[in-house]
């Protein structure tokens, strides 16, 4: 037999050789120096490939491709929040539309059904002037409750918390009273 | 273990977690065979992570008279072929059909056959066989890759590229006779 071609050797090594060529194979390395040679030089070339190191994903790439193909769908209570949301801003609009004008509500739906366009610029206005005044008013409050809260920390250091509790039970009460004090105020100024 | 077929019918009636078995299964053998093709890990995830888009947008025109393993490394490397191309980058395409430059490889042992990789440790040797295969033609790498990396067989090789059983054997020996010939001329 003649020598061996290198595929064979491979071949063999994978077990891919029929049985009868595997035999004859195996025939000739047993009279073959040369050839044996060959393939103990293949066999350790052929382990060292197969034991190659893996490439492995990092940790949660499957979800990363699920979340990708799949992407959550916003959940109902989502949009029952917005929804509640919606209907708050309008119930708080007219709320603010009922103290700058004095109407009564039925008599808002009234004239807001008669002359809708006058009433949508009237709310536009008003939605203008509201937005103006709440970013004045939160700025006011921002910087008044720093003030407080430094003020806080400050007492907090000197007294404990069963005399702060009363304290600011007293401080709440004493600014309603001085709330219906000025609006009791500028009814009567309304008035006269 | 569930049958790749199984998954497929199961993703396709929608359930997701069907889809996610596929994932699971088939992420490592993907990243191995993109990897050793493209060379750079986080491009290789990427490239995985499209194969599975891909698959799952086509999943309704899997044939189940192919085996799903093959059908999955035929996108794999048509993507990669996409990829090169719209890279433009300068490479063997992977459909080559004749390796004649490498037709003198197939040889008989010759009278002096020198021992190249018994010269290294394995780790070393290992390290040396990784960095020749990123100098071998890409149509031969990927038959190397799916035979001895993802552990294919000849046949299942044979079925993604179209090509005789034949052939396949014959590429895959030149793959490992290159990467054995590129060791002696780098010691």
């Amino acid at each position: 037999m003649k020598c061996l071609t290198i595929e064979q050797i491979y071949l063999y090594l994978e077990k891919e050789l029929a049985s009868s060529e595997n035999k004859s194979v195996e025939q000739h390395l047993a009279s073959c120096l040369k050839c044996k040679d060959a393939l103990e030089e293949r066999r350790f070339f052929h382990q060292t490939i197969e034991s190659l190191p893996s490439w492995q994903v990092p940790s949660g790439f499957a979800q990363q491709i699920m979340d990708r193909i799949f992407p959550a769908k916003a959940p109902l209570w989502g949009w029952l929040t917005a929804l509640a949301g919606g209907f708050l801003t309008f119930i708080i609009t007219l709320g603010i539309y009922f103290l700058a004008t004095g109407q009564n509500l039925s008599s808002i739906f009234i004239n807001f059904s008669q002359n809708l366009w006058v009433q949508m610029k009237n709310l536009s206005l008003v939605f203008i002037k509201f937005f103006k005044l709440i970013y004045v008013i939160l700025k006011i409050i921002r910087e008044l409750i720093e003030h407080i809260l430094s003020g806080f920390l400050q007492i907090s250091t000197i007294i404990g918390p069963e005399v702060q509790i009363p304290i600011t039970i007293i401080l709440i009460l004493t600014s309603s009273f001085i709330i219906y004090g000025i609006r009791r105020k500028l009814l009567i100024g309304e008035k006269q | 273990m569930h049958e790749d077929k199984d998954l497929v019918k199961r993703t396709l009636d929608g359930e997701k977690e069907a889809f996610e078995m596929i994932i699971r299964k088939y992420e490592n053998p993907l990243l191995n065979y993109v990897g050793r093709m493209v060379g750079e890990r986080e491009l290789a995830l990427e490239l995985t992570q499209e194969v599975f888009f891909k698959i799952y947008s086509s999943l309704s025109s899997y044939q189940a008279k192919y085996k799903f393993s093959s059908w999955l490394f035929k996108i794999a490397s048509n993507l990669i072929i996409d990829y090169w191309r719209k890279k433009k980058l300068p490479t063997l395409s992977l459909d080559q059909k004749e390796s004649e430059s490498y037709a003198q490889l197939s040889q008989r042992v010759a009278h002096k056959d020198p021992s190249v990789i018994k010269r290294f440790e394995l780790s070393e040797a290992r390290e040396k066989i990784e960095k020749a295969l990123e100098n071998i033609p890409a149509f031969l790498r990927e038959l190397f890759v799916w035979r001895h990396i993802n552990e294919l067989s000849y046949e299942e090789i044979a079925e993604i590229k179209d090509l005789p059983v034949g052939t396949v054997k014959n590429r895959v020996f030149q793959a490992k006779e290159f990467i054995r010939q590129q060791l002696e001329e780098k010691p």
